[in-house]
């Protein structure tokens, strides 16, 4: 998946979004729509809220692009907006409802996914899942850390400030979350789990 | 006793563990198929594919932040304004309702928006006098009787291409610190505003005077 690295744009492009030529911003949007839109939707799993990032990261380019400073850090300031939507509706929705699913895995607790709540879960899909669809079994955090820490490459400590918790919280969210993806992935466990040897670890 | 999920995650992804971990590790079959089955997981995510946007959503976009934007200018120039322009327009709409058969077109030269921006002096073409033009276009164009009836879809399309190119402009000048805009650069943006304005005016004019348009 390309993702944000492939937000590249000519820095003469750059300019003319920042002197307020929309048609430079087009083009821009055009670059950056799809990444922007696939994270979305992978965090959040709703195509209505996906497309909401994309409108309000668009907004925010279009008014605050005058702050970027320098053109490479083009593609790392358009996923960090994105992503600061993101967890901002997954703030909002926290606010709106108390997410019982969100109960045990983002608490600081004992771990909701362990024991037979993991195969009440697999065994409700009767299927094997793809990774896109096991995301659905996370609660909206977990979803946000994995996506986060295993496809956009955030370390635990940048997740942690982010949500405004600690590495700590991240790293703890990642694992359960993983206790959680092999019950709904089981059968992604194939032969060729053991390939490695033994002493690479 | 086995490592668990977090110790595999930080081994999978070369961090430090405990080295009574790393040794059991080493020679536990178990362990080592899980950290090949958490590498498989994450090669999975990161192999999901991009989703494109399922509608166009660049319009809403542009409009999104016009909206966003409210102008918040015209202040010191509003209360005069919205006055001379409400005398104009009272004067139109009294023109209008009068207005039979005897009545044809007017020259788009003598229109009121015409008026309105030929009132500017031509040495006076400041910021402020644009603006003031500007403002005083703006209430002339709500002082007009809504149009009724069809209108020619040409002349639908060169409204709305007018109204796009003024949103244009206006979002230009809502974000000119933003974009670092000298005053000359403003004042070119105002006087396009007062032109795009102008013939906003005389269009809508024009389609009062003769529906059919």
């Amino acid at each position: 998946m390309p993702g944000f690295s492939d937000c590249n744009v000519e820095p003469a492009i750059l300019a003319r979004a920042r002197r307020g030529d929309m048609k430079a911003h087009e083009i821009l949007y055009r670059v950056y729509a799809t990444p922007v839109y696939t994270l979305a939707l992978r965090m959040l799993q709703n195509p209505s809220q996906a497309d909401d990032i994309l409108q309000e990261t668009s907004i925010e380019v279009i008014r605050k692009l005058n702050t970027l400073r320098e053109e490479r850090t083009f593609p790392g300031w358009i996923k960090r907006i994105a992503v600061n939507k993101c967890l901002g509706h997954l703030r909002s929705a926290w606010n709106r409802r108390s997410s019982r699913s969100d109960a045990g895995i983002d608490g600081d607790g004992s771990s909701s996914y362990e024991g037979s709540d993991l195969g009440r879960d697999a065994a409700g899909a009767e299927q094997q899942l793809d990774a896109a669809q096991a995301l659905n079994f996370l609660s909206p955090t977990a979803r946000a850390v994995v996506w986060l820490f295993e496809v956009e490459g955030y370390t635990h400590q940048e997740i942690g400030q982010l949500m405004g918790r600690t590495a700590s919280f991240s790293k703890s969210q990642l694992s359960r979350a993983h206790q959680k993806l092999r019950a709904v992935l089981g059968s992604m466990e194939g032969d060729e789990s053991c390939t490695q040897t033994l002493s690479s670890y | 006793m086995h490592a668990n999920t977090e110790q595999l995650l930080s081994l999978r992804d070369g961090d430090p563990v405990s080295a009574d971990i790393m040794e059991h590790v080493k020679t536990c079959p178990e362990c080592h198929r899980e950290i090949a089955r958490l590498e498989r997981v994450r090669d999975a995510l990161r192999a999901l594919p991009e989703v494109e946007p399922g509608v166009n959503l660049w319009e809403t976009v542009a409009v999104g932040s016009l909206d966003r934007s409210t102008p918040t200018r015209f202040h010191w120039a509003s209360v005069v304004a919205i006055a001379a322009s409400f005398v104009m327009g009272v004067a139109l709409m009294t023109r209008l309702q009068q207005s039979g058969d005897d009545v044809g077109p007017i020259p788009l030269e003598t229109t009121p928006a015409a008026t309105v921006a030929g009132s500017i002096p031509a040495v006076d073409r400041s910021m402020p006098a644009l603006q003031l033009s500007s403002r005083r276009l703006e209430t002339l164009r709500a002082a007009l009787p809504r149009r009724g009836g069809v209108e020619r879809a040409a002349t639908a399309m060169t409204i709305a291409e007018l109204e796009d190119r003024i949103a244009l402009v206006d979002l230009k000048l809502n974000n000119a610190d933003a974009l670092g805009l000298t005053i000359a650069q403003e004042r070119i943006l105002w006087r396009e505003r007062v032109n795009l304005m102008q013939s906003l005016v005389q269009v809508e004019y024009a389609l009062l005077q003769n529906p059919g348009r």
